[in-house]
Formats: structure tokens, sequence, C-alpha cells
């Protein structure tokens, strides 16, 4: 797995991503710049493969010679981006984190619906993404975003700001958005099949362009039903009886 | 008492879903209990937006976790010690932003207190009403998760709640209830029994008892001093509880 974070981040935030380094199955590498300012961590999944580590650092040299810094939208038409064929390991990298912190991970697919460049609609909607999101290319006209920790309201939330900004840069954009907790056990072919389902949902005629799983599901559904409360409340019945 | 470096402290969260039962008082004295056995102890205060700790103490604080947060301020820098082997780490009040926490902002505040914890042999983590992210993320970074509920029905619908989506959602099972403000012992038996009937019947889990917390003027004066009852009431019967349940949670 290949995350890069841009040079506008923080020392701190840096020094956080090293620290959730130590405890996740990544390996980090920090970049920094000839006069060792720091640019950002390079973090690799620890079961990647030499070649691929190698593949991909290639690819940041040559984004990181062309700017000073990079940042997980821009670097996509600079190949510092993770490829379309990354996106299956990400995932699966994401969802073994959810496991770990019991977060949720949402996913956003998003599709052009106009024959805008994957540069434009990188650099339009980039400053919608968090510095943990990662952003995925999956063909000319659709990207995965994969927002870490994020729930399905703020997933929606963010929905509609990443498909704001692009509409202000004249790209339309249709969007699916998938959400797993931990209690889901989602493979990442689960997550994607969720994503793939809504987007099919926003091309349906009269759909809305934002579709989104149900935020109600049976194995998740933390409402206090009538019968529990049934149930919390009875006693105090029989006592004033 | 002396505590070595490379042990973990016991890492305490205290919620209740409903707001106004009374978590920040039995943080507030259940740290001072446990200070006054020798060990060290730091309340946290994880109402971020809307902090009462040091209210409830009386202390005037400069600095706060908001500090840490969009400043990067060292967490020690800004403990305050209460009383020997009692700190505590005051948060801002009338910060909405602090309330809703990013999800790197939560990373990044558990990574930063878990640098300086190592120190303590308990954190008391005193957080927020509600089901709110912050709420649910210190519950989980916590080992030890002790709810807090009134006989009040609201009360007991929240608590409820509460624990149903930390069982379902972040797989937790261990529940400790405290039943604050019984009229009667056997009133804090019932709401205990029924509550655990409950969580038994509909989510497979069956809690502890830490506690019965009688009703007792005592705790309402020691607010209105802004002193912990147990250490400005120590023979009441709220302080006895308190003592109680201090051992019970050494014993743990």
């Amino acid at each position: 797995m290949t995350r890069i974070a841009s040079s506008k981040d923080s020392a701190l935030f840096f020094a956080d991503l090293e620290q959730q380094a130590n405890r996740y199955p990544v390996r980090s590498v920090k970049l920094t710049a000839r006069d060792r300012s720091l640019l950002g961590l390079f973090l690799m999944h620890a079961d990647a493969e030499a070649t691929e580590v190698e593949a991909a650092l290639t690819r940041l040299a040559g984004s990181l010679n062309g700017k000073n810094g990079s940042d997980p939208a821009s670097a996509a038409d600079a190949g510092g981006m993770p490829g379309p064929s990354q996106l299956k390991k990400i995932l699966r990298a994401e969802l073994d984190r959810v496991q770990l912190t019991r977060l949720p991970c949402s996913m956003i697919l998003l599709a052009a619906t106009n024959e805008a460049p994957p540069a434009k609609i990188t650099e339009a909607i980039k400053e919608c993404l968090h510095h943990v999101d990662i952003l995925v290319p999956r063909n000319n006209h659709e990207f995965a975003a994969i927002l870490p920790g994020t729930n399905l309201g703020k997933a929606i939330l963010r929905a509609k700001t990443i498909r704001n900004a692009a509409m202000a840069a004249g790209i339309e954009t249709r969007m699916g958005i998938a959400l797993c907790y931990a209690n889901d056990r989602f493979s990442p072919d689960n997550l994607l099949a969720q994503a793939e389902a809504e987007l099919a949902r926003t091309r349906q005629p009269g759909a809305e362009p934002i579709c989104h799983v149900s935020g109600i599901r049976a194995e998740d559904a933390c409402q206090v039903s009538v019968e529990e409360r049934a149930q919390l409340f009875g006693f105090l019945v029989k006592d004033t009886n | 008492m002396n505590k070595t470096a490379d042990t973990k402290p016991t890492i305490i969260c205290i919620s209740s879903g409903k707001g106004g039962v009374g978590k920040t008082s039995f943080s507030v004295n259940m740290a001072a209990a446990l200070s006054q056995r020798g060990k060290r102890v730091l309340l946290i205060d994880g109402d971020l937006g809307l902090a009462n700790v040091d209210v409830v103490l009386g202390i005037n604080v400069r600095h706060n976790l908001r500090e840490t947060i969009e400043e990067g301020k060292n967490p020690a820098d800004i403990l305050v010690e209460v009383a020997p082997g009692f700190y505590v780490l005051p948060a801002s009040s009338g910060v909405p932003e602090m309330a809703n926490l990013s999800y790197e902002e939560q990373i990044f505040l558990t990574n930063t207190l878990e640098e300086m914890i190592g120190r303590f042999d308990y954190v008391l983590i005193d957080t927020a009403a509600g089901i709110g992210d912050s709420v649910l993320w210190f519950n989980n970074w916590a080992r030890t998760n002790i709810v807090v509920l009134s006989p009040d029905p609201t009360s007991m619908t929240d608590a409820y709640a509460l624990m149903k989506v930390l069982n379902s959602r972040y797989d937790r099972k261990e529940f400790h209830l405290m039943v604050n403000s019984a009229q009667t012992k056997k009133e804090g038996e019932s709401v205990f029994n029924n509550m655990s009937l409950v969580l038994q019947n509909f989510l497979k889990i069956t809690p502890s008892q830490l506690g019965i917390m009688p009703l007792d003027s005592h705790v309402a004066k020691a607010i209105r001093t802004q002193k912990p009852f147990y250490l400005a009431f120590p023979e009441s019967k709220a302080s006895k509880a308190i003592s109680q349940m201090a051992s019970a949670l050494i014993a743990m």
C-alpha cells in the first residue's frame, strides 16, 4: 500500500502518522528535501513485495522531482497516487484497520459524467479530501475515495462537498457511497460491490446524483426498540403498583 | 506509590448517555478517593467543548486540551495537580469545534495522551453526555467502561442506548454500572437488576455492579462549594459509597 502525505501538512500530523504506522502492519519511510525539511511519509503495507515498493518509490521520486511537494490528489497525474490495481490492497489494509480501531470506513465511488480529464477532476476535488483520505483512480472517469474513520452522515456531507467543488470546475459527477463497520467484516469486494451498486442506482432515470447505502441495517441498528423500552421501565410500573 | 515506567495505567471511561446524572461529580470524587489510597491518578475532562471538572474542583485553569489539539501543546504542560497524586487535564468550555473533533484530531489526541499517561496508575475520563464521536472514541480507548445511571427512565434509556452502541459497533461487552441518586439501597438494586436483565435479554451481556450512590445532600453542598464531597465531607453516605467503589476498582 502506498500513501503520500502532502508537504503542506504540519509536522504534528507527520509525527502522528509515524506513531500510527508503528501500530499497524506498515513500514514508513520519512521523505525529506535536500535542505532536510520534512516532505512527508511514505507508508507501505508490511507484506508489500520489494518490486512493488521499488516501483512505488520510483513513481514517487518522479513526482517529487517535478515539484517540491505532492498531495494525494494532484499526485495522481504525476504518478504518485496509487494505481487502480492497488485499490483492493489499499481497501484490505483499511478494512484491517476498521477491525483494529472499531471505527467505520466509508468509500465514495465517484464517476465524472462528462469528458473531464482525470487531472482536472483531481485538481477540482483535492481540497475536499482530508489528510487521511485516499484517492485511487479506477479508470479515466472514475475514482474511489476511501475515507477512514468516516461514518455515513459525514461521508454524505463529504460527497456533497466534492460534487459542489467538481461542479464549480464544470465537471458533472455521480457518486455511490458504501460503508463498513467492524461488525460487517467486509472484504474489499463486499465494499466495492456495495459502492458500485449505489453508483449504479444514480444512473437510473430520475435518481439522485448521490446514492448511499442505508444507514439502518439490521446487524447494526442501535436504536432502542419498543420492546427494550418496555423492559427497561417495566419494573417502575410494578413498583408503583 | 512509585509507578514504574513500563506498566500501563488502567484507563477508565465514565459515561452516562444522559447529561446531569452525576458523571463529573463521580469522576472527581473517585479520582480523589483513588489518590488518597496512594494511587497516581489523572482525570481527563473528556467533555471537550463544555468542560466542568475545573468548575467542580474550584480550580482556575489557564491552559487546556484545546491548546494540545489546535497548537500541539504538550499535555504535560497543562496538567494541574489538585492534590497529592491527583492530576487534572482540563478542557475548554464554550468551544463547539472541540465537541466535534475530526478523526485525525481524535487519533492525534489519544496518541499524544498515550505518551504521557505512563506515569499514572489510573486515568479517568469524564466524557460528555450523549453518544457523539468523542464519547464513543474515549470509551473505545479505555480498558474499563463505567456507566452512570439514575432511577430516572430517561437516564436508563440513554445509558442502555450508549451500551447498545458500544456493544454493537465497538464490540464492548464489559460494563460496570454505577446507580446514582438512589433513594434507597433497594431502589438502586432494582435499577441495576432491571438494567442487567434487559442487557442480558437483548444484548447477551452481563454488567457488573460497581456500586450504588445514595441520595445525599452533601453532594449538592460540595458542588456549590466547588470541593469534592469525598474530601469536604468524608463521613457522608456518598463518601462511604465512593470509598467502597474505589476499593472495588482497585481490586479489579
